[in-house]
């Protein structure tokens, strides 16, 4: 087969010494950029650019690929051992895995974290391989009106992430929200809730809000107990998962792989989407769900493996169009332009061995990164002895530095530290956290897309059900609906079925 | 106060605050709506929700409302520390340059809130606040604030 | 001690400022920054990192370009208004600069910033844009265009890449000159606006010919016509609206600008250089590959091109505010 043939030619490209030793370089970089809190893969591949002038233009491509998803590895890991998310997509797994570090089961659950981004990895460039060109034409096809429908899908699916009931979910989705207009409104240039502060301009960063309410929270709310803390020897075993927790994960894998290669397709930060995306599916399909929240490992494989498979995905409609869809497959194309080489539609065809040679490394970047991570997990799980009371400045520290060193922004210091506390004070009055950031984040993005269609039709809102995508979508969301409302009102009869088993 | 209540603070004001400055946004038409309408809706239902948990989280029998205050107040002093000390970081930040903000800092963190011993932690307090300095400004050329001293 | 302090404070001041004037000889002496106010991967970008990669080689020193997006160019645009005056924090300018400025003063809002915040180093292109329609489009010429558009007063739409940006203009100014009226549908920057066409979102738009071509010579969009005086070399084919008989011009300059204060000799050695740089064979090649054209402007005519063109724009926006309030 033709694409054999040329993976074939691009693994010889691929797997030449040089070409190994970058793509190590760059797997390494990238997991030390991950792994800073506010230093997202960005501004790790824009530091290394300059690095790269003297590089052929392979080198230097496989080179930055590999800070790209070095990065995705390294920033699950402070989410799980920390609570503090690395970054943007790493938020999800703050969730349930840190839940499992406080349990003792913090390596196993990087562990998965890192077999379950292999999974997703490796699918995810194969399926690029394939369906490039397919899909690039396919992806383009989803617009305003689609892009809204599939957000109210995660809008809905939103209300039933915490942990109690709806209403008193409902109050933290909104207060996330409101805070996800703050900036310049971009489909009429009126500025909201910036009061003259240009910093706030482009609206609240969503990372420095992320990191103060789940790790500075997190840190405000433990000192509260004695800062001396029992460390407890970690033994070789508890590092790696059990044998039902490797089960467990196997559905979770396949299907964030799915589902993450999809949402990657479409344009905006697919990844956090992805990941949220897997971890309400999962939620719905385990049979426990009110276990989640307190370390459930389906909750760690899914999400981390879906926004593997999106990163991988998110390259196709930036190299079959030579659009960048997002943040990061920009830097891509930014690497890619200075070497000369310009993705678009004839990018495959005119230069199949910069293509090719770019995907086989993908695979090599992948297995240079679960060689990397795996024996780094027990590395980290024993940083986490050191004593709290030496850990916890140093860690607000790196998030100051991490945050401050993006920007040089004072304004989002002090952001940092505002979300510090009101994650603080949301701890202590019980209310759950995890829908306040994902609505801060997709809010902006329903609002704009809602706007846009309506321009588009200019005030009519059958775009809505225009196209079938549309259509399909909206009905999905319409059945989640009824679901969530049916399960709101079932309980009653559960809580009369506890009533007469404890009676009894 | 109770934990409904201290929620529905924040959401009150919030709400109030929203509410106030979107009306001051053009709203648009019903189809075409403008910057105001989402954040006047969002900031009308924090109030309502707002209100609805304030009046929620009325006190149970028996309770005394000071005793609940201590009860999930009562051990804040050290985050209020932490709290105050990372502020004072943020805003001497810039004058006084990174570097010896954070040796500052730290020490003060090492010192007060961990209650190690002067030295000690003054010398956790250089290790981290030198290493995270050399770190970032060297190997990752960061620019970050150079005040006082040049550095 | 207080006398000492002073001598000491005059002395070093002295020799702080014998140092500022040996600067220029020895200028640079470290890594130039570039701002640029737009996303990573668009228009600005190509060309700021293609005069980055030549640049660098004369200069001797790294050139490294920056990406400080928002608020339309106006996030990127104070920061290299307010950037320390020594020649080592450039701004990639371009029209949006007047664009986004003539806007906040036509809402009665005082802008953070001002072109006279800048001095004028030299500029890059200055291309007019093309109007694009999808493939799928029932449009296959200009005229086709034209008449189903004053068929259909208000209904055709077209994507921008943000508001009142270099890809929301022209298609205003070209909806004045033919007597047409769109409907606009923003989109948050240049890339998601093409993505729009190619996709069948829209009806149409305008955009640049280097990220245009490429996608027209891959056939995923088809070229109607250039909003400006002239055809492009590079797509021969494709008419200019004078040609139809529609007075329609709008250039997308792009180029370098320096805070205003900087020295006189670093701005003269910048200028120099970019001339240079610009008319270099390595320059020209990068440029020209997608299908743009180069167009070197001197600094000091860039200044004044910018108070011409505001004073055009200023016009136009007055107008849309009024029908806007209507």
């Amino acid at each position: 087969m033709d694409v054999l043939n040329n993976l074939v030619a691009g693994f010889q490209t691929a797997l030449t010494f040089k070409n190994i030793y970058l793509c190590f370089i760059g797997c390494l970089w990238g997991t030390v950029v991950g792994i800073l809190p506010g230093i997202g893969p960005l501004a790790g591949i824009a530091l290394l650019i300059p690095a790269t002038f003297g590089m052929d233009a392979t080198g230097a491509i496989i080179m930055l690929a590999g800070i790209y998803y070095g990065a995705m590895y390294g920033g699950s890991t402070t989410s799980i051992l920390m609570n503090i998310p690395g970054e943007s997509a790493s938020v999800v797994s703050c969730l349930e895995g840190y839940q499992m570090t406080r349990k003792g089961r913090g390596g196993a659950a990087l562990f998965i974290a890192a077999w379950g981004s292999w999974i997703g990895g490796t699918l995810g460039i194969a399926g690029l391989m394939f369906l490039a060109p397919l899909l690039a034409n396919q992806a383009v096809k989803f617009g305003p009106p689609e892009m809204f429908a599939l957000l109210l899908i995660a809008f809905i699916l939103l209300g039933s992430l915490g942990k109690g009931s709806f209403f008193r979910t409902a109050p933290m989705i909104l207060l996330g929200l409101l805070i996800g207009t703050v900036g310049m409104d971009q489909l009429t240039g009126t500025m909201r809730f910036t009061h003259g502060i240009k910093e706030l301009y482009d609206g609240i960063g969503f990372i420095p809000v992320a990191m103060g309410v789940f790790g500075i929270g997190e840190i405000l709310s433990s000192v509260e107990e004695s800062l001396v803390r029992q460390a407890h020897r970690v033994r070789f075993r508890e590092l790696l998962p059990s044998r039902e927790e490797l089960r467990a994960s196997w559905g979770p894998i396949f299907r964030g792989t799915g589902l993450g290669f999809f949402i990657g397709l479409l344009p905006g930060s697919a990844h956090v989407l992805a990941s949220f995306l897997s971890y309400t599916l999962e939620k719905r399909l385990s049979r426990k769900p009110q276990e989640f929240g307190t370390g459930r490992i389906e909750g760690v494989a899914g999400p981390e493996t879906a926004n593997n498979a999106a990163s991988e995905s998110a390259m196709i409609p930036f190299l079959g169009l030579g659009i960048p869809t997002g943040p990061a497959p920009a830097v891509m194309m930014i690497a890619l332009l200075i070497h000369g080489v310009r993705p678009g539609p004839l990018f495959i065809s005119e230069q199949p061995q910069v293509f090719w040679g770019l995907v086989a490394s993908m695979y090599i970047g992948n297995v240079i990164l679960i060689i990397l991570n795996l024996p780094l997990v027990g590395l980290f799980i024993n940083l986490l002895r050191v004593p709290f009371r030496i850990l916890f400045p140093v860690i607000l520290l790196v998030c100051l530095v991490g945050t401050y060193a993006v920007n040089s922004s004072v304004v989002e210091l002090i952001i940092l530290l505002v979300s510090g506390v009101l994650g603080y004070l949301f701890r202590k009055f019980d209310f759950d956290i995890a829908p306040f950031i994902l609505a801060m984040i997709i809010g902006p993005t329903i609002e704009m897309t809602f706007r846009q269609s309506l321009m588009r039709s200019g005030g009519s809102f059958s775009i809505f059900w225009a196209s079938p995508i549309s259509l399909a979508l909206f009905a999905l969301s319409g059945v989640l609906l009824l679901w969530n409302v049916y399960r709101a009102l079932r309980p009653k009869r559960a809580s009369w079925e506890k009533v007469l088993e404890e009676g009894t | 106060m109770t934990k409904e209540r201290g929620g529905s603070i924040i959401f009150l004001a919030a709400g109030i605050y929203g509410l106030a400055f979107s009306m001051g946004f053009p709203m648009g038409k019903w189809n075409a709506p403008g910057p105001g309408v989402f954040p006047l809706s969002l900031s009308i239902l924090l109030c309502t929700f707002g209100f609805v948990w304030f009046v929620q989280g009325r006190a149970k029998e028996g309770e005394k409302p000071r005793e609940r205050l201590a009860g999930l107040f009562g051990k804040s002093g050290t985050p209020l520390q932490i709290i105050g000390l990372t502020a004072a970081f943020i805003f001497l930040l810039e004058p006084l340059g990174y570097l010896l903000a954070a040796m500052l800092y730290t020490f003060t963190l090492f010192f007060l809130v961990s209650r190690y011993k002067v030295w000690i932690s003054a010398a956790l307090a250089m290790a981290f606040g030198a290493g995270s300095w050399i770190f970032f400004t060297k190997v990752l050329s960061t620019p970050l604030p150079t005040g006082l001293l040049g550095l | 001690m207080e006398k000492k302090i002073r001598v000491a404070c005059v002395l070093v001041a002295i020799v702080l400022a014998c140092a500022g004037v040996s600067f220029a000889a020895d200028y640079p002496t470290k890594a130039i920054t570039l701002i640029n106010p737009q996303a990573p991967g668009g228009t600005l970008d190509i060309q700021a990192r293609a005069f980055a990669s030549v640049a660098e080689k004369i200069l001797g020193q790294p050139v490294v370009v920056v990406n400080k997006t928002g608020a339309t160019g106006m996030v990127g645009g104070l920061a290299g208004a307010q950037a320390a005056p020594d020649g080592y924090t450039l701004t990639v300018g371009s029209v949006n600069i007047p664009n986004a400025l003539e806007w906040e003063i036509a809402n009665g809002r005082k802008p953070a910033f001002t072109r006279h915040d800048f001095a004028g180093i030299g500029t890059f292109t200055m291309s007019p844009t093309l109007l694009i329609v999808p493939m799928d489009s029932p449009y296959k010429t200009l005229a086709d265009f034209v008449a189903a558009a004053k068929a259909k007063p208000g209904q055709l739409a077209f994507s921008s890449g943000g508001l009142y940006g270099m890809s929301h203009l022209p298609a205003e100014i070209f909806g004045k000159a033919a007597g047409l009226k769109f409907r606009h549908v923003p989109y948050g920057g240049g890339g998601p606006s093409l993505t729009a066409v190619v996709g069948n979102q829209v009806d149409f738009s305008v955009n640049y010919p280097a990220n245009t071509i490429p996608l027209l010579r891959g056939n995923k969009l088809r070229a109607l016509a250039v909003i400006g005086a002239k055809r492009l070399k590079s797509v021969p084919e494709v008419p200019s609206v004078k040609e139809l008989g529609i007075d329609a011009e709008y250039y997308g300059w792009v180029g370098l600008l320096a805070p205003v204060k900087t020295p006189k000799p670093i701005v003269d050695k910048l200028r120099e250089v970019t001339k240079t740089v610009v008319q270099s064979k390595a320059f020209v090649d990068m440029i020209e590959e997608p299908g743009d054209e180069v167009n070197y402007m001197g600094g000091e005519e860039l200044m004044k091109y910018m108070d011409a063109e505001s004073a055009k724009i200023a016009a136009l926006y007055a107008d849309m505010v009024k029908e806007g309030a209507k």
